[in-house]
């Protein structure tokens, strides 16, 4: 590799269906969009845009995630806050004075104080949004079950429907050809008792 | 002690002042109460009745029936709420970190904007459970479709 080449990695990016499905990012103040998407697209990059209930769990999850990082980065900055609070309209060397008090055990508890209401009020909110992030995959996993209960289901209906279906055209003793157009509804994989799967609810989900 | 003379007055004043007249009044008036708008029913909001419809019809097949398109206007309606509700939540989230801490004053609306955010949490919390309950129930539709056709 020259010395000016840079090494690019491939980013992965969220199907254009999906970010249509989703909308506008929930992003506000100084938060950037493509962001937002890149932090999406690292998460669910991989996402059936087929089904709409996954997708809006799959968001939620995206969601709760960015609020959780964001949440972590106020806390941090709290004391960086409560400092240049402190440090407001001081004079230089009051300013260096105030620092160095800042780096014992007493000024660092000090300024823990200082922003603790705040600190309860975020870490509330962070507590909560790791709760509902958990909630949001539990209920992911739960909807994949369930997804896959019905696939079961209707796969064992498709096959038991091909025995018969089979059975109906086997050849005749006799050596006679079946009569195959009353079949013609089993080749096409409508097979619940001849009512298409497209009847179902949800049908469309799997 | 009212005199008669006053409560003549007061009586005509009353006349005089019953409330807005106007259409666009009345409908201002309407909304005087009003805080957030979290509690109403999203039929009452056009704009997201008709986003809650448009979700509905794509969760549910297009030639779904009456029953299939219920449970998915149920998980819509559930969605759409959540959504209303966190684009609050973001604003109000927004107002408590953007404001400058420095200030008696700016402490009160500080703990008033947290307090907010509690309350928006129950909302939150009932959007999603409802969400969950309707996401159950097309499940459990599903189920009932098959064993029916078996």
């Amino acid at each position: 590799m020259s010395k000016n080449s840079v090494a690019v990695r491939a980013h992965p990016r969220l199907p254009s269906a999906v970010k249509k499905f989703w909308g506008p990012p929930p992003i506000g103040g100084t938060e950037k969009e493509e962001e937002y998407w890149s932090f999406a697209a690292a998460i669910a990059h991989d996402l059936d845009p087929a089904d709409s209930i996954m997708m809006l769990l799959v968001r939620d999850v995206v969601d709760y995630s960015l609020e959780i990082r964001k949440l972590r980065r106020y806390q941090t900055q709290l004391s960086v806050l409560a400092k240049s609070k402190m440090n407001g309209g001081l004079s230089p060397q009051d300013i260096k004075q105030n620092e160095r008090y800042f780096a014992t055990a007493h000024g660092e508890a000090d300024l823990f104080v200082d922003g603790l209401v705040t600190f309860e009020a975020i870490d509330r909110l962070l507590g909560l949004a790791e709760a509902r992030r958990m909630a949001a995959l539990k209920e992911i996993e739960r909807y994949r079950k369930a997804l896959a209960e019905r696939l079961r289901e209707r796969s064992d209906n498709a096959i038991l429907a091909g025995e018969f279906s089979a059975a109906a055209l086997g050849p005749d003793i006799d050596g006679a050809e079946p009569d195959r157009t009353d079949n013609i509804d089993a080749g096409r994989g409508e097979t619940d008792g001849g009512k298409p799967l497209s009847d179902s609810p949800n049908s469309k989900r799997s | 002690m009212t005199t008669p003379r006053q409560f003549e007055a007061n009586r005509s004043n009353a006349r005089a002042s019953t409330g807005p007249r106007s259409k666009a009044g009345k409908a201002r008036a309407g909304r005087n109460a009003r805080r957030h708008g979290l509690s109403s029913a999203i039929a009452s909001d056009p704009a997201a009745a008709g986003a809650a419809e448009a979700l509905a019809r794509r969760i549910a097949d297009d030639g779904a029936g009456p029953a299939a398109m219920a449970l998915a206007r149920a998980f819509a309606e559930a969605q759409i709420d959540l959504d209303r509700v966190r684009k609050v939540r973001r604003h109000v989230l927004g107002r408590l970190v953007a404001d400058p801490d420095d200030g008696a004053e700016d402490k009160v609306d500080r703990s008033k904007l947290v307090r907010q955010l509690r309350r928006l949490e129950r909302y939150e919390h009932r959007a999603l459970a409802r969400r969950r309950r309707a996401i159950r129930a097309f499940d459990q539709s599903f189920v009932e479709a098959v064993r029916q056709r078996a």
